[in-house]
């Protein structure tokens, strides 16, 4: 993923705090990647400017102009055409009534990892946190658990970060398996998994907070304890009627983070590729 | 086992996810729609009306009433009718202004929709006849003379009519101050097909009739099926009078023993929600209200409570530890989602199984149980949740439930002592004396009805005393059981089929409880007497055929049919008692084997009591295997869910006992088994096994993290034992007011369901961890890694 | 509607006609099945009680036969073989006693009346009947054989065949013919009398019995309700429609007496050496010498039915519990009977009255001083 040197970063007119561009030059410039710009809005000349603060970085840059209402079609078409290691855009977490968030949709659809910034703060010597859930079963979520991990473990290292990691455990159930009905004994297994899952993927990160959820709570949570300038997640990337019934705990953990958020999709960990190695 | 119990439950566990993940983050669109389906609902059930039918009350395929059936075309009147006694307070009937009176009310009966004209009897009708032997044969003619002028002569004619009509006793009572009209009525109204409606004739009844002709001289007593019908539903109004202060009770103990005006308000008005779903969606489905599923809403109210209090209590633990609204519900919701479910659905389909017993009135309260508990598990367990998740506990009940766990509660560390091996004993060894207390006294629990008149409405309500006036001043009573003699056609009247008919109405007047009984029979020996100059001693069936068939040439309307094949011979009865409906039931299966042959057939029943007869023994059945199908239902989901059979005893024996003792208490307050009272013990059953879940359940989380049992159920106690001795204990406490009910039937269940909720609450906090201890019980759960991860590390 | 409904049951009962008699296979024979025991068999209709020794017996409806040994204090109900309506009894002495009933039933009892055992029933009776004419028919023909051109013997013999002929339907019909009263002089020689002219006289106390019934001028066979005798010995039978005979040599032959009423006798009495005839609607005929008939005056319109005579009182029972008392015969005055019950019978004792009807036994204290 990472080794594909192209980004996308999508900009948005009416966004004023151009965090998104700058973390885009801050990490563009460290992978040397060529730039796709998906400029939201009518304003040439801004768009015209954002391109030229990249190029003034040694980035290449691609313009295209697009009305918000078709950034998604957009956005698939690009990826179909050709795959890109990231998309980064600011987190838009304003939601149209009942119907999903802009960059709900965004995570459901697209098939690269997407990189949701919130704040101008450097990366650098900071905290990564990669939030896993230790206690899946399916060997899906696993391999997305392993990714999230790796790639925080990745960033970590390449920018001179502590690695973290949080585990939120889902709440007591009475009358569930024995060990479920338990806090204690939950926690104490959703330990044991992670403390497994760790030493496989001959991980230590410094610090592991693992608390009782729901993930929508513990994270942001553990995120804010920790103090982190990333949080390195996954989603289920639910989509249709599955994503409208139930929803995706990745898009409702994105408002009450207030660090960058790094959102990988599950299925897609063939395409993980540990790229730094040093 | 483990296999079946986790393909069985994988559904309940495996929904939880969706449905916390749905309701919580779709917190707007569900309120949302929630409030419209209430709206909607709501609107449905203020049209809710009652629905009462004669045929709904009895058992449609008991062999007498398929036999009434069968022969119903041919049997007037004597499925449904009602009596109407006029009555002077001074002097007799023998004055003008008592004829007219008299006269206007049979008229008046006449016009009222739903009334068998044809079939309406009473001195003024012209199928009420005298007649009298002369020298020349027969003479006779209607009661009331063509020529009557209300002259002194003209009423002494008629009382002359009267002594020679035979109605002594039956239309004109044996003091000769009063009068009755009878009246039967169509199932259906004849002109529009729909069923009748008691309400409105009842009202009919009291306006038309009793409103306007009663006096400072004359009184007005009516009787009938119909009647106890109209005066139920008459008394709704009381019984939900007596709804409303439980209700505030509810109301006003849940704000003081939480403190949190949300903690109060939100799960009462989720529990209303759930009864006006409940209301509402009868409606769609084409029901009705019974009077005697009048109690079906506010059980329903009662379980919602009840698992209402124990989320509100959960959220309040949760935010004592610090958790904000939306969390608190949030982690509640999980927490209780499986022992909500698990009972509520054992209620559920444990009040399904009430469909097994074949009497209509008890499936459509089955269905509307049903369908109540089902709605529970939308408004309690779902949408609670989702409001409280918004308006938050307060900080009162928050302050106070973080106090509570911080403190020693010497209180319940007093309950504990069942909890130790010498109080476990202790408390089985109680339990099991007042079990077989219960048993012997349960022993002497009837069926049927105990007393005479409505037992469901108070011995002093007027309905009671009008049909105690009728009894005392006549001699022919409201309790009448039909037998169908039936033969080849057109041999209804041979020698033979009278002769024996003749010995059977001679058999009857042997066995207790039988005042009288009228036949075809009767017509012949009368009027072969008064083809014989009115001699005694020709008052007998001829034994020569062509002397039967002239006795025989008018025969009044419903003791024969036109073929010839039926004829029925109407018994009247001192009462319709269990004792005597069983005494005479048996007693004439036993004449019927004797004598019967192929070519006459003595069949049971018709008539009221006959219909009681076939329902008692209906009911005889049904009351155990109501409670077999509900035990086992409850039984079955229990030990899936837990898996274990020792819990299972911990959770069912304290329900057994408390159905035990219930019987015991019926039997000891005089309360018959009947098609109202039938259900109340299995519904018991429902109520208390949410308790026995709920409190099993916390007791098991605290086990399995290796806590000894006492302390174990120290927590339990602290936490949801608090709960449910606080349901327990408000339910009742609103249940007991209905004992001062007007309407009787009210007032039993009131007492029965007191009982009912104490003792569930007390076999839930004593005897299930007594039990629990002597058994034990418990699973001790260690963490061991998860297979997958060890395949993985490797 | 009333017109249809008669109409409807009178076509539909008719249709009966056909079947009826062939039917009598299926369902009980009253003749022939016992009585049932009852706890209520004292309310039972009652129609005819009698006195004997210290006992006093009753029988009614359904077979019901009431005995009382303590002097009407209590009543025992004695099982009875069969089960048709008894309308009479009467007893020679302490033992020997018998009664008549419905279907031609003629039972004797030996001891007292516990035991009852049937000696005729109604086939038997059309038997004896047939018989008879047949023989009497036999009789007549020889007679006109002699004398052919005898015209009343000859219209003699046609009646005498009709009535033969009748009789042979009877025999075929089988055993309707009701016996309404019975009447013994001593303990040999006794008179059954019933329905349609129905007489039979024994000489051996039951054993075997001859029928009589051809000895009385009753062409339509009117019904015989009751038989007395006077203190004279005169045999009284009176019946339907006015009929009144006597028999002056103990039953051999009788005579018909005119009375001056067309309907129903059911009872003759004497009191005072007055004979009273008492019948429907109240009507009373008093004589002194049982030819000359004078009307007497109650003042009530109920049907007279039956008397008890005591020395100094003549109680005459009646319908709708009718009591008229008269110390001479010529003024009465009503007791109350307690009841709208119609009485059939009654005996006089211990200064009150034990009377028998539709309510079954009734005790009237005495209490008319």
């Amino acid at each position: 993923m990472l080794l594909n040197k192209r980004l996308l970063l999508v900009l948005d007119q009416q966004d004023q705090a151009c965090n998104a561009l700058q973390r885009c030059r801050l990490i563009a410039g460290r992978l040397q990647s060529q730039v796709t710009l998906i400029w939201l809005g009518d304003s040439i000349e801004k768009a015209e400017a954002a391109v030229k603060q990249l190029e003034s970085d040694g980035i290449s840059v691609a313009l295209h102009i697009a009305a918000r209402d078709k950034l998604l079609k957009l956005l698939a078409k690009f990826l179909e055409r050709e795959s890109f290691g990231l998309l980064i855009k600011s987190c838009d977490p304003r939601s149209k009534g009942f119907m999903t968030t802009v960059d709900g949709q965004i995570l459901r659809e697209l098939p690269c990892p997407v990189l949701m910034v919130k704040r101008d703060l450097l990366w650098q010597d900071g905290v990564v946190m990669a939030a896993v859930n230790s206690l899946a079963n399916d060997s899906y979520q696993r391999r997305l658990n392993d990714d999230v991990l790796k790639v925080a473990a990745q960033i970590a290292l390449a920018t001179g970060s502590t690695l973290t990691a949080a585990v939120a455990c889902p709440s007591a159930m009475m009358g569930a398996d024995p060990v479920m009905q338990s806090e204690e004994l939950i926690q104490q297994k959703a330990h044991q998994a992670l403390d497994a899952q760790l030493s496989r993927l001959q991980l230590q990160p410094q610090d592991v907070a693992v608390g009782e959820g729901p993930a929508e709570y513990w994270i942001p949570e553990a995120g804010a304890k920790q103090a982190a300038r990333l949080v390195v997640i996954g989603t289920r990337a639910r989509g249709g009627l599955k994503g409208a019934l139930i929803g995706n705990t990745a898009e409702r953990i994105l408002p009450r983070l207030d660090c960058d958020i790094l959102v990988l999709r599950i299925g897609l960990s063939d395409q993980v590729v540990p790229v730094l190695q040093q | 086992m483990n296999k079946l119990s986790r393909l069985l439950l994988a559904p309940i566990k495996g929904s939880e996810e969706f449905a916390e993940r749905f309701l919580f983050h779709h917190r707007l669109p569900v309120l949302l729609v929630f409030a419209a389906l209430t709206l909607f609902l709501g609107w449905q059930a203020v049209q809710i009306r009652p629905d009462a039918s004669f045929v709904k009350m009895i058992p449609t395929s008991h062999p007498y009433v398929e036999n009434y059936l069968k022969n119903r075309d041919d049997l007037a009147g004597l499925g449904n009718s009602v009596r109407v006694a006029v009555a002077v307070r001074e002097g007799d009937i023998f004055t003008a202004e008592f004829q007219q009176t008299l006269q206007k009310i049979t008229d008046e009966l006449f016009f009222i929709p739903g009334v068998d004209r044809a079939a309406l009897t009473s001195i003024w009708t012209p199928n009420v006849r005298w007649t009298e032997v002369t020298e020349e044969g027969f003479v006779g003619g209607p009661v009331i003379p063509p020529d009557y002028d209300g002259s002194p002569e003209s009423l002494e004619q008629i009382k002359l009519n009267i002594l020679r009509s035979g109605q002594v006793g039956r239309l004109v009572a044996n003091d000769f101050r009063s009068a009755i009209v009878q009246v039967p009525l169509f199932d259906k109204h004849p002109d529009t097909g729909e069923k009748l409606d008691y309400q409105v004739l009842s009202q009919q009844l009291e306006t038309l009739i009793r409103d306007r002709y009663q006096s400072d001289n004359i009184s007005i007593h009516i009787t009938g099926f119909a009647k106890i019908v109209g005066d139920l539903i008459e008394g709704a109004a009381q019984v939900a009078v007596f709804f409303a202060i439980a209700l505030l009770i509810t109301l006003v103990l849940l704000y003081l023993y939480s403190r949190s005006i949300t903690g109060t308000l939100v799960p009462l008005a989720c529990s209303v929600i759930a009864v006006i779903w409940q209301l509402g969606l009868l409606k769609l489905l084409g029901y009705g209200l019974d009077p005697y599923s009048m109690l079906v809403p506010f059980l329903v109210f009662a379980i919602a409570v009840s698992h209402g209090v124990q989320i509100v209590n959960t959220i309040a633990l949760e935010s004592a530890r610090g958790a904000d609204r939306w969390l608190a519900a949030r982690r509640a919701f999980r927490a209780l989602y499986i022992p909500g479910l698990t009972a509520l659905l054992s209620d559920g389909i444990g009040f399904v199984t009430l469909m097994v017993i074949e009497i209509r009135v008890i499936q459509d309260l089955a269905i509307a149980a049903s369908l109540g508990i089902a709605v529970i598990i939308l408004t309690n367990l779902f949408l609670l949740p989702v409001i409280m998740s918004l308006l938050g506990i307060g900080e009162t009940a928050t302050r106070r439930a973080r106090e509570a766990e911080q403190k020693q509660h010497s209180g319940w560390q007093l309950l504990t002592w069942f909890a130790t091996p010498s109080g476990a004993r202790a408390a089985v060894v109680v339990a099991l004396l007042m079990l077989l207390g219960g048993v012997y006294q349960g022993q002497k629990l009837q069926i049927g009805d105990l007393d005479s008149g409505a037992p469901e409405l108070r011995p002093d309500s007027r309905y009671n005393l009008d049909n105690r006036f009728i009894t005392q001043h006549y001699s022919t009573s409201s309790d009448i059981f039909v037998v169908m003699v039936s033969t080849p056609k057109d041999q209804c009247s041979s020698f033979a089929t009278l002769s024996l008919v003749d010995r059977f109405q001679y058999y009857l007047t042997n066995i207790a409880g039988v005042q009288s009984s009228v036949s075809l029979v009767d017509v012949s020996k009368r009027v072969t007497s008064g083809l014989n100059e009115g001699s005694l001693k020709w008052r007998t069936v001829s034994r020569n055929q062509l002397v039967i068939n002239a006795s025989l040439s008018y025969v009044p309307a419903g003791l024969m049919n036109p073929s010839c094949s039926l004829l029925p011979v109407i018994i009247f009865l001192d009462d319709h008692k269990a004792a005597t409906l069983n005494n005479l039931t048996r007693q004439i299966a036993s004449f019927a084997a004797e004598y019967g042959s192929d070519r006459i057939q003595f069949e049971m029943a018709a008539g009221n009591s006959g219909f009681e007869a076939a329902t008692n023994e209906v009911i005889g059945t049904a009351q155990y295997q109501m409670l077999a199908w509900v035990y086992a239902v409850v039984g079955l989901l229990c030990l899936l869910t837990f898996r274990s059979l020792k819990t299972l005893v911990c959770i069912i024996a304290p329900l057994a006992l408390t159905s035990i003792l219930c019987q015991a208490l019926m039997a000891s307050f005089g309360i018959g088994v009947k098609v109202a009272t039938l259900p109340v013990i299995a519904l018991g059953v429902g109520i208390g096994v949410d308790y026995g879940i709920y409190i099993y359940s916390k007791l098991n989380t605290y086990l399995v993290q290796g806590m000894p049992l006492q302390e174990a159920y120290l927590n339990t106690l602290k936490t949801t034992g608090k709960s449910v001795a606080f349901t327990g204990l408000t339910l009742a406490i609103g249940v007991v007011l209905w004992v001062f009910s007007p309407i009787k039937f009210q007032a039993d269940m009131g007492v029965l369901l007191t009982f009912m909720f104490l003792w569930n609450m007390l076999g839930a906090l004593v005897l299930l961890p007594a039990l629990a201890c002597l058994l034990n019980c418990g699973a001790k759960a260690t963490v061991t890694t998860p297979p997958e991860v060890k395949d993985v590390v490797k | 509607m009333d017109l249809i409904r008669s109409l409807t049951g009178f076509i539909i009962v008719s249709a009966t006609l056909m079947a009826g008699a062939a039917v009598a296979q299926s369902g009980v024979d009253r003749l022939t099945t016992p009585a049932l025991p009852s706890y209520r068999a004292a309310q039972t209709l009652l129609l005819d009680i009698a006195a004997s020794g210290n006992q006093l017996v009753a029988v009614g409806d359904q077979g019901v036969v009431m005995r009382s040994t303590d002097q009407g204090q209590s009543w025992q109900q004695q099982l009875t073989p069969f089960s048709v309506m008894l309308t009479s009894v009467c007893f020679a002495d302490a033992q020997h006693g018998w009664l008549t009933g419905h279907d031609g039933l003629l039972a004797a009892t030996d001891d007292g009346g516990v035991n009852w055992h049937l000696l005729l029933d109604g086939n038997q009776i059309n038997q004896l009947r047939l018989q008879r004419l047949q023989q009497k028919m036999a009789e007549l023909q020889a007679q006109l054989d002699v004398q052919p051109d005898n015209a009343q013997l000859a219209e003699q013999l046609d009646n005498v065949s009709w009535q033969a002929g009748d009789a042979a339907a009877a025999v075929d019909d089988g055993a309707g013919v009701p016996l309404l009263d019975i009447w013994f002089s001593d303990s040999q020689r006794g008179f059954a009398l019933g329905g349609y002219g129905l007489l039979l006289k024994t000489e051996d106390g039951g054993d075997s019995w001859a029928y009589w019934g051809d000895r009385l001028d009753n062409p339509d066979n009117f019904h015989l309700n009751a038989m007395k005798a006077d203190h004279r010995g005169y045999l009284y039978i009176v019946g339907e429609a006015g009929l009144l005979f006597r028999s002056e040599d103990g039953g051999d032959h009788w005579q018909r007496i005119e009375t001056p009423y067309d309907g129903s006798f059911f009872g003759i009495t004497e009191f005072n050496s007055q004979l009273y005839l008492m019948g429907l609607r109240g009507h009373l005929f008093r004589s002194a010498d049982g030819l000359e008939w004078l009307p007497v005056e109650t003042g009530h319109a109920a049907t007279l039915v039956s008397a008890v005579t005591e020395a100094q009182q003549l109680v005459l029972l009646g319908q709708g519990g009718l009591i008229l008392q008269s110390a001479d015969g010529q003024h009465f005055s009503q007791l109350p009977s307690g009841g709208r019950h119609s009485l059939s019978a009654g005996l006089a004792l211990n200064g009150g009255y034990v009377l028998v009807g539709e309510g079954g036994l009734h005790t009237l204290e005495a209490a008319h001083e």
